[in-house]
């Protein structure tokens, strides 16, 4: 990691915007070295007194009007203190909020309402006249490749134009609103960004995104369409995906309204709940289980991706490299003939009981087995018959009483033809005199997981 | 703590609402600026803020004249500070991640460094440090600190790159941090 990237990151971590794996790298860069660590700590100190320094005297000016407004009754006090509280449980919906003032006298109040409705009828005609103009969103951070049609190479800082196609290649970006709203499009995604109407705007043409919405103006709601639903939303946390022609929505905060373009159909979607849109089912929403994303880490596949000019062309023992680092469910690796694979991935498992289901198949020679562990807990095994090339799935179940755990699967094979020196030497495998066409035999084993979460209660 | 607080705290303390201002005031920097250890959203910070000063308010007749009002805050400011984050962690459960610890391990790495450089004895330094910065620095600073500029953003009103801000940033930083240790020496 070069210096302007780890300068990079620790901003991005301090505003709060660093993505996953950022946070893993520049975790594992205090891991390597704790001085790192400590001066990070002093940026961490240095970082939220410069913020608290910020307009001491205003915020010191809103604080005393509170005050002077309230009466001197305790009564008032706890009032006050339960309006702040609640405020407090919305904060993340609310970012700008100033203290409500109690304890008003009625003349005051009407003053208040006669001088709103002022304001309300002159808003109404500016709005009428102009609609706002809002900033396009800037990239907040960017994990692998995504470009526009006027960007080949998208890095933090850039601004999006009006109406801005968005394609992620591979590993994600985040946009920031100058409101802080902040929207993730996942790998293999393409999304459109407009706020011509005053409203921000997202055409989600492929893919999936993750959403944290600051409060908009009731009037002005933020939409995710694609092409058979939209999401209208006013301050919220979601999820949104679309793929063979239905629209997934999970919603983790705040309320949505969920609508099916075809036929207008609505479904209001609330916190802890997810819908589908899609032209054969009805609009309803469903209580989530949570899904844990497991992010594997491939630690030993043997020689692959590896070439070899020894006794002949060069060739590729194996045909494709799994990706390394981040393979989320849905994901696959690959057991090499002869040698163990072990994949593995670290998951914060809080306290509650876990499904983990494993998906592999046999394939050409050899019978598979690959053994699942949790920690150093071995969760479950699975032998192959090496009778047949159909995918299977298995199910293992196991507790966490929190914290983080490594989710490690190793597998291996039996009755491969190639001597494991052979494999590790990698030179012999290729020319006339060797008996074996390696590259039929590159996935003897594929696995892809997901996992499901079920809290305790 | 400065004389202006001591007098402004008995004065509440004898039943003088406006003298709160001044409490506010001298202890604003610190109260937030601790609170940031524990949450990253600012938003709740400036809400837990306001919840910490009203209970300050509350309780201020506890408050013993010649004991560490700094320290008396900070733990009323921790108490809320941690209950909100717990409230946040609850919700966010199925969602705990690498961010998460990472926040985790400088906080405590902080808290540690806090036992030694309290951030009341550093906050008062700051703004004497902050003058001394170079020009541009200084300006980088204040546009994303008291103007909330991104670096982006930043970086267009500077004809500068977001690479050579963010640089700028974390090189200010870190002077801040050696002056305001080394008691107002010049970064």
């Amino acid at each position: 990691m070069t210096e302007s990237d780890y300068s990079a990151l620790l901003m991005q971590l301090l505003d709060g915007t660093i993505s996953e794996v950022d946070a893993e790298k520049l975790q594992a860069a205090f891991a390597r070295d704790p001085d790192r660590l400590t001066e990070a700590a002093e940026q961490f100190r240095i970082h939220h007194m410069l913020q608290g320094l910020k307009a001491t005297e205003d915020f010191a000016a809103r604080i005393q009007s509170s005050l002077r407004a309230s009466s001197a009754s305790e009564s008032h006090v706890r009032r006050l203190e339960s309006a702040v509280m609640r405020g407090v449980a919305h904060a993340g919906r609310r970012p700008k909020r100033r203290l409500r003032l109690p304890g008003e006298s009625s003349f005051n109040f009407y003053a208040a309402a006669a001088m709103f409705g002022l304001i309300l009828i002159g808003g109404v005609l500016l709005y009428s006249l102009s609609s706002p103009d809002i900033p396009g969103p800037e990239v907040a951070s960017v994990t692998g490749i995504a470009h526009t049609e006027a960007d080949r190479d998208l890095r933090p800082g850039a601004i999006l134009a009006e109406g801005a196609l968005v394609r992620v290649q591979n590993g994600s970006i985040t946009l920031k609103y100058p409101d802080g709203t902040l929207i993730t499009l996942d790998r293999g995604t393409a999304a459109r960004f407009s706020q011509a109407s005053g409203a921000k705007a997202i055409e989600l043409q492929s893919g999936s995104l993750n959403a944290s919405v600051a409060r908009q103006a009731q009037n002005r709601p933020l939409i995710v369409s694609t092409a058979n639903a939209s999401a209208i939303v006013v301050g919220t946390r979601l999820r949104l995906a679309f793929a063979n022609s239905a629209t997934e929505l999970h919603v983790y905060e705040g309320t949505v309204k969920f609508q099916r373009k075809s036929d207008a159909s609505s479904v209001l979607v609330n916190s802890g709940f997810w819908s589908v849109a899609a032209a054969d089912s009805e609009m309803v929403a469903f209580p989530q289980t949570p899904i844990m994303p497991l992010t594997f880490e491939l630690e030993d596949f043997g020689n692959a991706g590896r070439s070899s000019q020894a006794n002949g062309p060069t060739r590729q023992i194996y045909r494709e490299r799994p990706p390394l680092g981040d393979v989320p469910h849905g994901g696959w690796a690959i057991a090499v003939p002869g040698i163990g694979t072990t994949v593995s991935g670290k998951v914060p498992l809080p306290s509650g009981t876990y499904r983990l289901w494993v998906r592999w198949r046999d394939e050409n020679r050899g019978v598979v087995s690959f053994e699942v562990f949790v920690g150093e807990k071995l969760v479950g095994s699975v032998k192959g018959s090496g009778k047949s090339t159909e995918w299977k799935w298995s199910e293992f179940e196991f507790e966490s009483k929190g914290g983080a755990a490594a989710i490690t699967l190793r597998s291996t094979t039996e009755g491969s033809a190639i001597p494991e020196d052979k494999l590790k030497s990698g030179t012999d495998l290729f020319g006339p005199q060797h008996p074996y066409d390696v590259v039929n035999r590159w996935d003897q084993l594929q696995i892809t997981s997901d996992m499901q979460y079920r809290p305790d209660k | 703590m400065t004389g202006e607080l001591d007098a402004a705290v008995e004065s509440v303390k004898a039943g003088d609402r406006e003298a709160f201002r001044v409490v506010v005031r001298e202890t604003a920097a610190l109260v937030r600026g601790y609170i940031g250890f524990f949450l990253s959203d600012k938003a709740a910070v400036d809400d837990v803020s306001q919840a910490v000063y009203l209970e300050i308010f509350k309780q201020i007749g506890r408050y013993e004249r010649g004991t560490d009002f700094a320290a008396w805050v900070k733990a009323i400011a921790r108490n809320h500070a941690l209950a909100e984050r717990r409230r946040r962690e609850r919700k966010d459960q199925a969602h705990s991640n690498y961010v998460s610890q990472i926040r985790s391990i400088l906080e405590a790495k902080a808290l540690e460094i806090e036992e030694r450089q309290p951030i009341q004895e550093q906050i008062s330094r700051l703004e004497q440090c902050l003058a001394k910065l170079p020009e541009r620095m200084q300006s980088v600073v204040k546009l994303h600190y008291h103007e909330d500029y991104t670096a982006g953003r930043i970086a267009q009103t500077l004809k500068s790159t977001t690479g050579a801000v963010l640089n700028i940033l974390y090189r200010a930083r870190m002077a801040l941090s050696r002056c305001v240790k080394a008691e107002g020496v010049a970064p």
